[in-house]
């Protein structure tokens, strides 16, 4: 204990702790453009940072972390964009809210959650991160294919109405993440003899073009006059006693999964919090409005992401091993610093631990102090004149989609997925089972590549992954007899 | 009895489609690349996955038969459109054809970016878009000089390079 209070004492001056809330604001500012992500907003500003000494570089780096990710969920909830791919469940379940005037209470649990996750995360990381370290590495191909193939029977089998549709959907969002040329081969795939597609879709042009541009066709199609017919222009900020308790059960749910996922190498925190998702469709009271604005839905992704994403600094500081793009810039600065994470973080570096980990604390805090008063202001959005709002956010998925790899194709991508996703909102197909298919396809196809090499007869050594593919299929099976009887 | 058909066996379509594609493209990959273990290939995976897609297809298509049938033993009810129905009929149809040019506009607003450049493109884009969702003329001017200032100072200073025309803009 005393190394973390000695970290506190390091971190609380006040040139850091002007450095946190200066990384936070940043953060939310560079979060709230569509596409703009955590990773691009910290590979952005991470120039900026170098001449800053090496604990203060650590701690700016958190904030314009934790502040990016917050600001993907504004634009998730107001605009249906989400900044990134984590944010897409809560767009998913936090724009529905926003139209019924509830983005206020939205944005509020989803700072909470948020907060929630990390803490959980940093107490992992502060008590047990060691030992977590080890077990994560005895996770193998077998045990992340049966976890994958259960989050993607957990969504399949939860969204829409028929689950041989959900599934199609799936499968058409793996086969989508192998375009391109295949990195154990070099094999050229589903390319069609186009030299635009040998690198394959990049997620944020799909996803943007499947929630922005669609939402936005939707709303001109629908003549919506704001993005929130619910209450007045003062909606409430505070959520009610209800949403407080759903919430906190379902924070708790996407906390768990998602520091739990979080520690093992190659789950990035967006498949984490979509895994977390699925799984919270089960286990969440309102089960019927999962995807449709349920609050319990927001809080789990949330509280899921923040804490996946924390969760990721267990490996990389007691391994060296970096889970995500984000935390391979953290190791490039701690490096550049002359420190070299790994079990000497927690020996001989363990002063500079423990003041990195009191910086986290103290980031959150100040997150979450510097978002409350904000989200009134925020809430406004969803107030502005549609026919004025529309034209903006279309050009912010342009500008966003743009700045990712500087690609017209990506352009193209987005508007061609915007276009599907309309079809598909109309004809009412199911889409969170297509992007999950789409964020996990590659680690799922190299898992099974990796397991078939190793040979599929030592699945029996393996009673994870036996389990978690034998209780997929079941989930699948029981929701397609279920929802025939529903349709009866 | 057209419509319904197409309605309803387009997604069948689709997936039959998509699952054949990958098949296809599994198969010609087994021949190019594929020298010792199958199951750890660049097509395997594919190839399972094409199977799964085509079996799914099987079940959708004799399911969507089905609903074809009890569809057309509706179609004898007739609805008779009212005036007012008429009225609001043609009321979506100006929000649809709002919808449409707006996404046509977005298609022009990607294809001269790489001629006139990012900010004047924007700027003709989003004269245009406003114009046509009738947006007051003050606040067409504000909004296309504030995103102007913001492409212009805003974005270099937050380190973003955005394409630029003829006009070096």
């Amino acid at each position: 204990m005393g190394w973390i209070l000695n970290g506190f004492q390091q971190v609380s001056t006040l040139q850091n702790m002007l450095i946190s809330l200066l990384g936070c604001f940043l953060g939310n500012l560079v979060g709230v453009l569509p596409g703009l992500g955590p990773t691009a907003s910290v590979s952005l500003l991470f120039p900026f940072m170098l001449k800053l000494p090496p604990l203060s570089i650590l701690l700016c780096l958190g904030a314009v972390y934790y502040g990016a990710m917050y600001g993907g969920s504004i634009t998730s909830v107001l605009l249906n964009i989400p900044g990134e791919v984590a944010s897409v469940p809560t767009a998913m379940d936090g724009y529905p809210l926003a139209k019924q005037g509830r983005a206020g209470s939205t944005l509020l649990i989803c700072a909470m959650s948020s907060f929630f996750g990390s803490m959980v995360a940093l107490f992992l990381l502060a008590f047990f991160a060691p030992a977590l370290g080890k077990f994560a590495l005895s996770f193998g191909p077998f045990e992340y294919f049966g976890l994958m193939f259960f989050s993607l029977a957990c969504a399949s089998g939860l969204s829409g109405k028929s689950v041989t549709k959900s599934l199609f959907m799936a499968f058409f969002g793996i086969l989508l993440s192998m375009v391109g040329c295949d990195s154990q081969t070099s094999a050229f795939r589903l390319t069609f003899g186009s030299f635009r597609l040998l690198q394959g879709f990049d997620s944020i042009p799909i996803v943007v073009g499947l929630f922005g541009i669609t939402e936005v066709l939707s709303g001109i199609k629908e003549n919506v006059t704001t993005v929130s017919e619910g209450e007045s222009k003062y909606a409430r900020v505070w959520p009610t006693k209800r949403e407080l308790k759903l919430s906190a059960g379902a924070a708790a749910r996407g906390a768990t999964i998602g520091s739990s996922l979080g520690i093992l190498p190659g789950l990035t925190p967006s498949s984490c919090t979509f895994i977390a998702y699925s799984l919270n469709q089960k286990l969440c009271v309102e089960k019927d409005k999962i995807g449709h604005g349920a609050i319990e839905g927001c809080a789990c992704a949330e509280a899921a992401n923040n804490s996946a994403a924390m969760a990721g600094f267990i490996p990389l500081l007691a391994l060296g091993i970096p889970t995500g793009p984000v935390l391979a810039i953290v190791l490039a600065a701690l490096i550049i610093q002359g420190v070299v994470p790994g079990p000497l973080m927690f020996t001989v570096n363990i002063d500079l631990t423990g003041a990195v980990i009191a910086g986290f604390f103290i980031g959150n805090i100040i997150m979450l102090i510097m978002n409350i008063p904000l989200i009134r202001f925020w809430v406004k959005i969803a107030y502005l004149p549609y026919k004025w709002l529309a034209p903006i956010i279309l050009f912010l998925c342009v500008l966003g989609t743009l700045v990712i790899r500087y690609a017209t194709f990506d352009l193209w991508v987005m508007m061609a997925f915007g276009a599907l996703g309309f079809i598909a909102k109309e004809k009412d197909i199911p889409i969170t089972p297509f992007v999950l298919g789409l964020i996990l396809g590659k680690s799922i196809e190299t898992y099974f590549r990796q397991a078939a090499v190793m040979g599929f007869e030592k699945i029996v050594h393996h009673p994870i992954s036996i389990i978690a593919l034998v209780g997929g299929l079941a989930l699948l099976v029981v929701f397609q007899i279920f929802k025939e009887k529903v349709h009866d | 009895m057209v419509s319904i058909i197409l309605d309803r066996m387009a997604f069948p379509l689709f997936m039959f489609v998509t699952g054949v594609i990958a098949v296809l493209e599994s198969n010609r990959l087994t021949e190019k690349y594929v020298d010792g273990d199958w199951l750890s290939g660049p097509s395997s995976f594919m190839m399972i996955l094409g199977l799964l897609i085509l079996a799914i297809c099987f079940i959708e298509t004799v399911r969507s038969v089905f609903q074809i049938r009890s569809d057309l033993k509706k179609i004898d009810e007739h609805v008779v459109a009212t005036k007012e129905d008429e009225e609001k009929s043609d009321e979506e149809k100006g929000y649809i054809k709002d919808m449409i040019i707006s996404f046509a506009m977005v298609l022009v607003y990607i294809f001269i970016i790489r001629y006139t450049g990012f900010a004047l493109a924007t700027v003709i884009y989003l004269a245009a878009n406003l114009t046509l969702l009738k947006n007051p003329i003050v606040r067409i001017v504000l909004t296309v000089v504030v995103i102007l200032a913001l492409l212009l100072w805003g974005a270099p200073a937050m380190g973003i390079s955005l394409p630029r025309g003829f006009l070096g803009l």
